[in-house]
C-alpha cells in the first residue's frame, strides 16, 4: 500500500483522539517510522495491521471503521496534489465515477510496480450508477463504500451508497450502487 | 475524409488539426475544441505558430513532414507537440497533443485527464508531476521533524550541560566556602594551644573560632533551606508580626558591617500603615530581608543602601513592598536572567571579589513565594540595583525585635623550626591571614602579607627575594595562577606553594604549570604547615 494511506490513517487518528493515541497505535503495531513517505510501497500488512488497531481504538467494528477512514481518505486526497488531477476529471460525481479507472489505470501505468483497483461504471435506467470494484486485496469493501460517500460529500451531492453484490458471499466482485435521491425522488 | 478514418482520427487524436489545402484550419479535435472552439476558416498560421523547425509559411510546413514540430497558439502560453501529415487532397493533419513538461503546463491546458487519448502518456505527466511534488512535501515534513528533534535534542544538552556546569560551580563554591571558615577554625583551635598567648588574645581565638563556625552553619543551613523548599518540606508559620519593626531589626543587625566599610545604610518607613500587626512568617521575613539588605551592603564599596518600607491595606490584608536600593556595581541584564536560579551566581569566576554559596537569593525568592509574594530586580551596571520584596498578609494584634557585633587579634613572634625563614604569604581572607602569619611568626619565620595576587606580584621588583611564597588561588583583582606565573616571569626562582580551598584537581594543575611546586589543600594544620614551609611535606594529591 502507498504511504499516503497510511499517512491518511495517521491523519485520521490524531484529527479525533490527538498524537499520543496514534504514538500508541503505532508502538502497537510495532510500526518504526515515525513518518510515511507517501510515495513509498509499504506492506498491506502494515496498513491492515495499523486498521485493526485504529478499530479498536475507536471503539468499532473493523468495517466501520474502513468506512470511516474512506471518508477522510477523499478530504485527505482532495488537499493532496492529487487533489487537482482528480478534479480535472470531473466536477460531479456523475462525472467522477466513470473516470475512477481512468485515473487508477494512469497512476498504475506511471507509477511501475504500484497495484491499483480497477472500477467500471454502469450507468442504470433509474439513473443510478452501479460501480464495479476489482481489486486483488479483500476486505477492503467498506473502505470503497467510503470512499464513494466521501465524493458525494467533496461535491456537496446527496448520494445513498450501498453495497448490492459482494466477494465474501461469493459474488466475482464487490459492487455498489449510487443513487441520487433528488433527482430519483 | 470519411467518417470512419474522421472518428478514428477523434478517438486517437482528440487534440489535432485538419489543414484544407489552402493552408485554413478547416477543423479541430474534440479536446482542442474546447480551447479553440472558432477557428474553423482562419489561417493556420494566424492561430498557431510552428516554434519548432521555424517556419513561417506553408511551404515550410509542407517541407517538414514527418518531423516533430513544437506548435504554440497564439496569445497562450499553451503549446502542442506532434507531426504534420499530408493527405491525399493536398490539405493536411497536424496530429498532435499537448506539451506536458512542468506543472505550470499541466495546468495551463483547461482540459481533464480524459480530453486526453488513453494512449497518449502526457496526461501521466500531470501524475508524475504532482507526485514529484508529493515527494517534495512529504521531504519538507521529514526535513521539519528532523530540525525539530535536532532543536530539541540541542536545548536539552544545553540545558543539561549548563546544569552541569552550574552544579559543579555550586560544588566548588560550598567547598571552598567551607574550607575558608574551617581554615580559621581549625588554625584558631591549634593556636588556642600555644602557651604564648595572653587571656585577650585566647579570648579572640575563641570569638574567631564562633564567628567562624556561625559562618559555617550558616552555609549548611542554607543547602538544607534550599534542599527543603525543592522538595515541598518547607512550611512558613505565621504569627503575630510588625513589619516595620523586623525591617528595622535587620537593618540595626546589618549596620556593624556598613559602618565597617564606610556606607551609609538608612531605612525608611513610609506612613503607619507597616507599623499595622499582620499575620506572617516573621522569621522568614526577616530571613529574605537580611539576604537581600545583606547583599547590597556586600556589594556595594561606596555610598549607600537604602530600604524602604510601606504598606497598602486591602481588605483584611496588608500589601508590603519593601524596596534594597543600593549603589553597588549593578548587574549585567544577561545575568539578570539567572539571578534567582539556585546552583548561580552573577559573578562564577575565581575573581568574584564575594563569598555566599550561591544559594540567598534562590532561597530568598521561594521563601518570599511561601509567603504569598516575590522578589523583582531592577539593575543597571554602573547605576546600582533595586531589589523590591512584596508580600501580602492578614491584619492581626502586636509584636518585637533583636541586634549583635565582633573583634581582632595581634599575633607574637617567637624562635622556631622557621627560625631565619622569610616567607610571602599570600592571601585575601582576613581571618586565614592572621592564623597562618601568627602560626609561621610563632615558629620563628618572618611574613609579608599580601591581599591579593597583583599587590603580591608589586613586591617583586628589585632585589625582593622570600625564601618561600604561600599562594591561595581564588583571590580579587588577581587570581594565585596570574600571580604565580608573573613572579616566575619576573625571575623569582625561589619556592611557590600554592594553599588553596579550591578542591577540583583541575585548579591544581593550572598551579602546578604556573611555576608552582607544591599545592596544598585549605584547612592545614599548624604541623603540616610547619612542614610545608621546610619543604618538608609531599604535596597532596
Amino acid at each position: 500500500m502507498l504511504g499516503m494511506v497510511n499517512h491518511a490513517l495517521q491523519e485520521m487518528v490524531t484529527d479525533r483522539l490527538g498524537e499520543a493515541a496514534w504514538e500508541s497505535i503505532r508502538t502497537e503495531v510495532g510500526v518504526e517510522d515515525a513518518v510515511f513517505v507517501i510515495m513509498k510501497q509499504y506492506p498491506d500488512e502494515m496498513t491492515h495491521a495499523l486498521a485493526g488497531a485504529v478499530a479498536r481504538r475507536l471503539g468499532v467494528p473493523l468495517p466501520d471503521a474502513l468506512r470511516a477512514f474512506g471518508h477522510h481518505w477523499m478530504a485527505y486526497a482532495e488537499r493532496q496534489p492529487w487533489g487537482k488531477v482528480m478534479h480535472s476529471m470531473g466536477g460531479s460525481v456523475r462525472q467522477l465515477l466513470p473516470a475512477l479507472d481512468a485515473l487508477h489505470a494512469r497512476i498504475a501505468l506511471a507509477f511501475p510496480g504500484v497495484r491499483m483497483p480497477h472500477f467500471r461504471t454502469e450507468p442504470q435506467a433509474d439513473g443510478s450508477i452501479r460501480v464495479h470494484y476489482v481489486s486483488e486485496r479483500a476486505g477492503l469493501a467498506p473502505f470503497v463504500l467510503g470512499v464513494l460517500e466521501g465524493i458525494g460529500a467533496m461535491y456537496g451531492e446527496m448520494i445513498e451508497v450501498r453495497q448490492v453484490e459482494d466477494r465474501g458471499d461469493g459474488a466475482a466482485n464487490d459492487v455498489f450502487l449510487v443513487s441520487f435521491p433528488s433527482v430519483a425522488g | 475524409m470519411d467518417p470512419f478514418t474522421r472518428e478514428l482520427l477523434e478517438q486517437l487524436f482528440p487534440f489535432h488539426v485538419k489543414l484544407a489545402a489552402d493552408g485554413t484550419v478547416e477543423r479541430t479535435g474534440c479536446s482542442l475544441a474546447k480551447v479553440l472552439p472558432e477557428v474553423a476558416g482562419r489561417g493556420f498560421l494566424d492561430v498557431f505558430e510552428v516554434v519548432r523547425p521555424a517556419v513561417r509559411d506553408l511551404a515550410g510546413i509542407r517541407a517538414n513532414v514527418g518531423a516533430l514540430v513544437l506548435l504554440s497558439i497564439r496569445g497562450t502560453p499553451l503549446a502542442m507537440r506532434g507531426q504534420f501529415v499530408t493527405l491525399p487532397d493536398g490539405g493536411m493533419i497536424f496530429a498532435g497533443s499537448p506539451r506536458i513538461v512542468d506543472q505550470s503546463s499541466v495546468w495551463a491546458w483547461p482540459v481533464g485527464v480524459l480530453d486526453f487519448a488513453p494512449h497518449d502518456a502526457g496526461a501521466d505527466y500531470a501524475m508524475v508531476i504532482e507526485a514529484t511534488n508529493s515527494q517534495i512535501a512529504d521531504l519538507e515534513r521529514l526535513l521539519a521533524k528532523v530540525r525539530e528533534k535536532e532543536r530539541t535534542e540541542r536545548e536539552l544538552r544545553q540545558a543539561a550541560e549548563a546544569a552541569n556546569r552550574a552544579k559543579t560551580y555550586f560544588l566548588a563554591n560550598v567547598s571552598h566556602e567551607i574550607r575558608t571558615p574551617m581554615t580559621a577554625i581549625l588554625g584558631y583551635a591549634e593556636l588556642l594551644g600555644s602557651d604564648d598567648l595572653g587571656p585577650a588574645e585566647r579570648a579572640d581565638c575563641v570569638e574567631t573560632i564562633r564567628r567562624n563556625g556561625d559562618h559555617l552553619m550558616a552555609i549548611i543551613n542554607d543547602i538544607l533551606d534550599l534542599s527543603k523548599i525543592e522538595s515541598g518540606q518547607f512550611a512558613v508559620e505565621p504569627s503575630d508580626t510588625v513589619v516595620a519593626e523586623v525591617v528595622r531589626d535587620v537593618v540595626q543587625l546589618l549596620q556593624v558591617r556598613a559602618v565597617a566599610k564606610g556606607i551609609q545604610l538608612v531605612h525608611v518607613v513610609e506612613g503607619d500603615a507597616p507599623r499595622v500587626p499582620v499575620l506572617t512568617d516573621p522569621v522568614r521575613v526577616r530571613q529574605v530581608l537580611l539576604n537581600l539588605v545583606g547583599n547590597a551592603v556586600k556589594f556595594t564599596d561606596q555610598g549607600s543602601v537604602r530600604v524602604s518600607v510601606s504598606a497598602e491595606r486591602q481588605g483584611q490584608r496588608m500589601r508590603f513592598s519593601i524596596a534594597t536600593q543600593d549603589t553597588g556595581p549593578g548587574i549585567e541584564p544577561e545575568q539578570l536572567g539567572r539571578l534567582f536560579q539556585p546552583f548561580s551566581q552573577a559573578d562564577a569566576s575565581h575573581t568574584r571579589r564575594h563569598g555566599g554559596t550561591g544559594l540567598g537569593l534562590a532561597i530568598s525568592q521561594r521563601l518570599a513565594q511561601l509567603l504569598g509574594g516575590r522578589i523583582e530586580v531592577a539593575s543597571e551596571p554602573g547605576r546600582g540595583s533595586v531589589f523590591t520584596f512584596t508580600f501580602t498578609a492578614d491584619t492581626v494584634a502586636d509584636a518585637a525585635l533583636v541586634p549583635e557585633t565582633a573583634g581582632a587579634i595581634r599575633p607574637q613572634r617567637g624562635a622556631g623550626p622557621l627560625s631565619g625563614m622569610h616567607v610571602l604569604l599570600v592571601e585575601d581572607s582576613v581571618d586565614s591571614q592572621r592564623i597562618l602569619a601568627a602560626l609561621m611568626r610563632l615558629a620563628g619565620a618572618e611574613v609579608d602579607v599580601a591581599g591579593d595576587g597583583l599587590s603580591a606580584v608589586s613586591r617583586f621588583e628589585g632585589s625582593y627575594a622570600p625564601d618561600l611564597v604561600i599562594m591561595d588561588i581564588q583571590m580579587p583583582v588577581m587570581d594565585g595562577i596570574e600571580a604565580i606565573s608573573r613572579i616566575r616571569a619576573r625571575g623569582y626562582r625561589g619556592r611557590i606553594v600554592a594553599l588553596s580551598a579550591a578542591a577540583l584537581g583541575l585548579e591544581r594543575d593550572r598551579a602546578i604549570a604556573a611555576g608552582c611546586e607544591g599545592f596544598h589543600l585549605k584547612p592545614i594544620s599548624r604541623t603540616d604547615l610547619i612542614a610545608l614551609c621546610r619543604g618538608d611535606a609531599a604535596p597532596p594529591a
